[in-house]
């Protein structure tokens, strides 16, 4: 046992008040703690969209633990209707996460919806392992490394551009005003456009796949989603340009 | 590809309803090209879509797998189970530490018939645990980390709990050779806190800058 051994001493003092009542219980030779008081990180501003991108870009962990507690249901509830299994939607949401932290420099932190470009991201996982999944299945012989670990990325990492990130703004409400008016336009949709966007959409098929399984010319499927997506897009533009 | 032939796949590419090699022709010819000035609020928009799933939650080894895997150094990852941990009565808690396989001995002496008043928060992940005990709103705060080896001089495990997603230090310590410390905080624990271990200089960091070894996945239910 080393009774030498010195307590180690308090954080940094601008941060830190709290005095030191270590007790050092059960073992006389353990250090006893030191105290930080409650007043130091919790006098800091809220977190918002910007401080938590400017923090991933600064490699900071608790960022990323922060973003995932903010947007883990969203997530996970997206990746698990597009693959339908826990599993496999856990690996999606794995495999986006990590992209975004290890390509934190591809967010712009004036983009203003981060929770939107997560789920950006976690889509692409998500469709990227799904066709992954379909394909094993074609040739019978279904890869053995975990599933997220056989996704690739690609050089953007799934992340939009800047440019795409701040059309995020500019088209995105508040999330339950967005959510509401897009459950209202795509109701409104015809069937034949609700049905292909939902198709592409929530279950990861490509354009050409949907046509096979509806058994429609491709042509006629990218007409119908490039008319229903911008109706939704027309949708969600409306209220914003009213306001 | 050209630009008809972009516009034509543009809201099959929002929608991630592409193949590989279209989506890499088209954001070849976005990058390039600036006629496409519809693409960001198409992308916008399907990414929208999103929050018509609905939400879920995941396990709670999700969030301490993600942090794990974002660590530089995979021979200090840890991985594995972390358990719920709202905080939750001190018989529940000795349950908890059950369960997780660790032996009631020393983690489990004192402390745990101190009666319903008593909070305890316990994180497990493979052989390394971090157990706080308190009164809600109230100093001290009995902190026990048991299976993280000893830090070398210089360095140390800085104790936080998360409270409303901001990261407040408790206390900063380091374990003796058999990987266990115990000792008051002068820190007083509100019932929704979340705790976390890092590893961070010996005079402690503002905020966490080292490597995560513990933390608690919040939202899950405790049993």
């Amino acid at each position: 046992m080393d009774h030498s051994e010195s307590p180690i001493s308090a954080v940094t003092p601008q941060a830190l008040s709290g005095s030191s009542t270590g007790s050092g219980v059960g073992d006389p030779s353990v250090p006893a703690g030191r105290v930080t008081g409650e007043g130091s990180e919790a006098a800091s501003p809220a977190i918002d969209d910007r401080e938590l991108a400017r923090r991933l870009q600064q490699r900071d962990a608790s960022a990323l633990a922060s973003l995932y507690r903010a947007y883990r249901r969203r997530a996970f509830g997206l990746a698990y209707r597009v693959l339908g299994d826990a599993t496999a939607a856990e690996d999606a949401v794995h495999a986006a996460f990590l992209a975004l932290w290890e390509r934190a420099d591809r967010i712009d932190p004036d983009g203003g919806r981060l929770g939107a470009l997560v789920l950006t991201v976690v889509h692409r996982r998500a469709v990227d392992l799904a066709r992954s999944r379909a394909r094993s299945q074609q040739r019978e012989a279904p890869r053995s490394a975990g599933a997220g670990e056989a996704l690739d990325f690609d050089a953007s990492a799934g992340i939009p551009d800047e440019q795409a990130q701040q059309a995020f703004a500019r088209v995105l409400d508040d999330e339950e005003s967005t959510r509401r008016r897009l459950s209202a336009a795509l109701a409104r949709l015809p069937e034949a456009q609700r049905a292909v966007v939902e198709l592409a959409y929530f279950e990861g098929l490509t354009h050409r796949a949907i046509a096979e399984r509806l058994g429609l010319p491709d042509g006629t499927v990218k007409s119908r989603l490039r008319l229903g997506l911008g109706h939704l897009r027309d949708a969600l533009k409306t209220r914003d340009e009213g306001a | 590809m050209n630009c008809e032939a972009v516009d034509e796949l543009l809201a099959a590419y929002a929608l991630d309803a592409v193949d590989d090699d279209e989506r890499a022709a088209i954001e070849a010819h976005l990058a390039t090209c600036d006629r496409h000035e519809d693409a960001g609020e198409l992308l916008a928009t399907a990414g929208a879509l999103a929050l018509l799933a609905d939400e879920r939650e995941p396990s709670l080894a999700l969030g301490p797998r993600l942090l794990a895997s974002s660590q530089p150094d995979p021979g200090e990852r840890r991985t594995g189970r972390v358990l719920p941990f709202r905080w939750v009565g001190a018989a529940a808690a000795a349950v908890l530490l059950l369960a997780a396989g660790f032996g009631a001995g020393a983690l489990l002496s004192g402390g745990l018939s101190r009666g319903e008043e008593s909070l305890v928060q316990v994180v497990v992940t493979d052989g390394a645990l971090v157990r706080a005990e308190a009164t809600p709103g109230e100093a001290p705060v009995k902190v026990t980390l048991s299976g993280l080896r000893r830090r070398p001089d210089g360095e140390g495990y800085q104790v936080w709990v998360v409270r409303d997603d901001v990261w407040v230090s408790v206390g900063i310590c380091n374990t003796n050779e058999n990987g266990w410390w115990q000792g008051d905080f002068d820190f007083a624990l509100e019932g929704d806190d979340l705790l976390a271990v890092t590893v961070e200089p010996a005079g402690g960091s503002p905020r966490p800058s080292g490597e995560i070894v513990l933390i608690a996945s919040g939202g899950g239910a405790a049993d």
